[in-house]
């Protein structure tokens, strides 16, 4: 069981979204993090047979995705990130119609989506028009639409967005749940997401993959230093100016900073042990600012 | 896949658009079918006119004295009893209701008498009034009439329009008609010929909305990236959608189209489905009964629908766009309108070929264009029938190869 990509590349009429990416995917869950417009959305589509690639190809267990075309979407669940339903459909009615374009058989189907109605919460509102579920819910369908056909490669696009801190400890324990014997892809630019879940961390920046690894291997490989340090007011403004921050907090003793840099930033720094969110800093640091989510970053 | 056609076609009829043309599907059913039926009239004794089932029934019994072959004897004897009716003092008198009463006594032989100024006005013209001047010797006139005026008008008028070879064709189609021809009460007949097409268009224009959807419908509700993720997603769930297009337009115009006929008929009467149509239609090149036509009114209107419809769902499959989808049968149908106007002969055969033809059959069954497949002469009706279904079985898998080659960007 292998998702093999090779210098994968799509360029849009100007930009190139995913530039040159090569890796091999199997058994376990992936992270995919990168900031807004790093090129994951665009590189799970091509996962997904919905774009061909400009160039480079994608393989499973060999064979090229696109050639084995419905044999391999057989073995797909795909819960995009922007995506919209039949308004007027009942959750119950829009489950058993994917499970129908999925192949499923009536009889088959309909076990599958009382089994999912239950898993994902949605049982009770099973016959409720999808355009009258909150946010939090259609996420939920979405990804119990995913989960119908029991998929060997689930790709979820920022699954998480939009969802309340319990919802998202809910979904992350589902994916854990259910990531046993399957290859699961997932993106995000919320950090805590896959620091529990996720086996394997691909940080993507700019449609190429800058580190890949497992967490242990992407901390330990982290290119600058955690530092910790109790500098006088005055001084803080400078240090934000010049390093990047991960954290900065007035104490009685001073501002309180945990910055990321080669060298000590000041005398008194205290080496740390580097979060998957000093990571993010680190290689994503510039841009941090643009991202929905700083609050989880900073 | 019957699951999936189940679903594509409760997607169409769940959105409010199509409920809302459903409604007016049923209101233009229900408008239609009370003007056909209204159109028909009488006229009593009184010089009172009513309108409806119940005048049918008096026209009917009026009409049924006159039914049967008209020879010479039968012209003879309206030219004779037009002219003792016009002798009447109600006839002469000034008087609207007296003039009434006059004409009421007319409305047995009215067809007839019809076919009669038909015969003997010119070609292209018709003389309501002609028959009131006729004697009853004129009446072995009434058949040779048909094609003198045809040979003077294509040895005048119509001198250039068509090539000897035609010109024979057409005195050929002429000949063949079988006379003496066979007059019944037809007013049911009648009336569905007339307003038939009336009905047709107002569907084929509300029913593209809720069909002009059904592709671009994925995209415009973000449902197309799960939607060609999933197994079925380029092959079958494609089919389905062209499948539940399908049905939906058949359904719909075939459901439309049997209760108005049924009612019209039930209404009118089924009488005269034999009579040729060369009996209201004197001059006309298609030698076909009254239920003949009316069938392949039908038929061209559903083909003209489907076809419009088919190419609606292609420009809603290839563009993404319900609006721009929409607008094609729009364009199909009054595009040709403004091209009429053209003196160009070739402009004008075309124009005779272009869709918006099979949804009004019933004019085309009056016209004399002429077309060469080969070394064969045929009239456009033929044509029609012929590129029509080929065009339509040509899109079906064109719709499914460019829906499932889409990509979600
Ligand atoms: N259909 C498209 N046409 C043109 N450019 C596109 C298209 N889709 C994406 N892009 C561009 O490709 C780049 C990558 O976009 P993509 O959506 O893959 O990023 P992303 O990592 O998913 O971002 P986000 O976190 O905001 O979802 C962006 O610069 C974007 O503007
Ligand atoms: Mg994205």
């Amino acid at each position: 069981m292998e998702l093999v990509i090779e210098n994968l590349t799509k360029t849009f009429k100007d930009t190139t979204a995913v530039n040159n990416i090569s890796c091999t995917l199997s058994t376990g869950v992936y992270g995919l993090l990168g900031v807004n417009g790093a090129g994951k959305t665009t590189l799970m589509r091509m996962l997904c047979t919905l774009l061909k690639p400009t160039a480079g190809r994608i393989t499973w267990n060999g064979a090229d995705i696109f050639t084995m075309d419905a044999d391999y979407r057989k073995l797909l669940g795909y819960l995009p990130q922007d995506f919209g339903f039949y308004p007027n459909f009942s959750v119950e009615d829009y489950l058993m119609y994917i499970a129908s374009i999925k192949g499923l058989r009536p009889a088959t189907a309909r076990q599958r989506v009382n089994t999912l109605l239950k898993q994902v919460g949605l049982d009770p509102v099973r016959s409720r028009k999808m355009r009258k579920l909150s946010g939090g819910m259609k996420r939920r369908a979405g990804i119990a639409q995913a989960l119908l056909n029991h998929p060997r490669i689930l790709i979820l696009d920022e699954p998480t967005a939009g969802l309340d801190p319990n919802e998202r400890i809910r979904f992350r324990n589902l994916i854990s749940e259910i990531s046993e014997d399957r290859l699961v892809l997932l993106s995000t630019h919320i950090v805590s997401d896959i620091e529990y879940i996720a086996s394997e961390i691909l940080l993507m920046k700019d449609g190429a993959f800058l580190h890949t690894g497992t967490q242990t291997e992407i901390l330990a490989d982290i290119p600058e230093t955690v530092w910790s340090c109790v500098v006088p007011k005055e001084q803080a403004a400078d240090l934000l100016r010049r390093y990047k921050v991960a954290n900065i907090r007035s104490t009685p003793e001073g501002t309180a900073m945990r910055i990321l840099s080669k060298t000590p930033p000041v005398m008194s720094s205290i080496r740390e042990k580097a979060t998957l969110e000093d990571i993010f800093l680190s290689y994503f640091g510039e841009r941090t600012g643009e991202t929905n989510d700083s609050d989880d970053i900073l | 896949m019957t699951q999936m056609i189940y679903y594509e076609i409760k997607k169409i009829f769940s959105q409010h658009s199509a409920k809302l043309a459903l409604l007016l599907l049923c209101v233009t059913l229900g408008v239609t079918t009370f003007l056909t039926v209204h159109s028909v009239s009488w006229i009593d004794e009184q010089g009172e006119k009513t309108a409806g089932p119940s005048a049918a029934q008096k026209l009917r019994a009026a009409r049924k004295e006159w039914a049967g072959y008209v020879d010479e004897d039968v012209i003879r004897r309206v030219i004779e009893e037009n002219a003792r009716v016009n002798a009447t003092p109600e006839a002469q008198s000034s008087n609207v209701v007296q003039q009434e009463i006059a004409f009421s006594k007319k409305q047995g032989f009215y067809d007839i008498r019809m076919m009669i100024a038909r015969s003997f006005s010119g070609f292209r013209e018709l003389d309501y009034y002609l028959p009131d001047s006729l004697t009853p010797e004129d009446a072995s006139r009434f058949y040779p009439n048909r094609m003198a005026q045809l040979t003077e008008w294509l040895d005048g008028e119509a001198k250039d329009t068509f090539s000897e070879s035609e010109r024979e064709w057409i005195i050929q189609k002429y000949q063949e008609l079988p006379t003496p021809l066979w007059y019944d009460y037809a007013e049911g007949w009648l009336n569905l010929q007339t307003y038939s097409a009336t009905i047709i268009m107002i569907s084929l224009l509300i029913l593209v909305f809720p069909i002009a959807g059904i592709f671009s419908g994925e995209a415009a509700q973000k449902a197309d990236a799960i939607f060609f993720s999933t197994y079925h997603g380029r092959r079958r769930a494609v089919l389905a959608k062209l499948c539940a297009g399908f049905l939906v337009i058949t359904g719909t115009y075939w459901t439309m189209m049997l209760i108005y006929t049924a009612v019209t008929l039930g209404l009118l009467g089924t009488d005269g489905a034999d009579c040729l149509i060369a009996v209201f239609r004197w001059k006309t090149l298609y030698e076909l009964t009254n239920g003949q036509a009316y069938a392949l009114i039908v038929l061209g209107g559903y083909l003209g629908c489907l076809f419009m419809l088919l190419l609606a769902m292609l420009v809603s499959a290839k563009t993404k766009s319900t609006a721009f989808a929409v607008t094609i049968p729009f364009f199909l149908m009054f595009a040709p309108g403004f091209l009429s106007g053209s003196h160009n002969a070739m402009l004008t055969k075309l124009i005779g070929l272009l869709p918006d033809q099979l949804l009004q059959m019933n004019t085309v069954f009056s016209l004399f264009s002429l077309y060469r497949v080969g070394t064969h002469i045929c009239r456009s009706a033929p044509l029609l029938f012929a590129i029509y279904p080929a065009a339509c079985i040509l899109l079906l898998p064109l719709i499914y190869r460019v829906f499932r080659r889409t990509q979600v960007a």
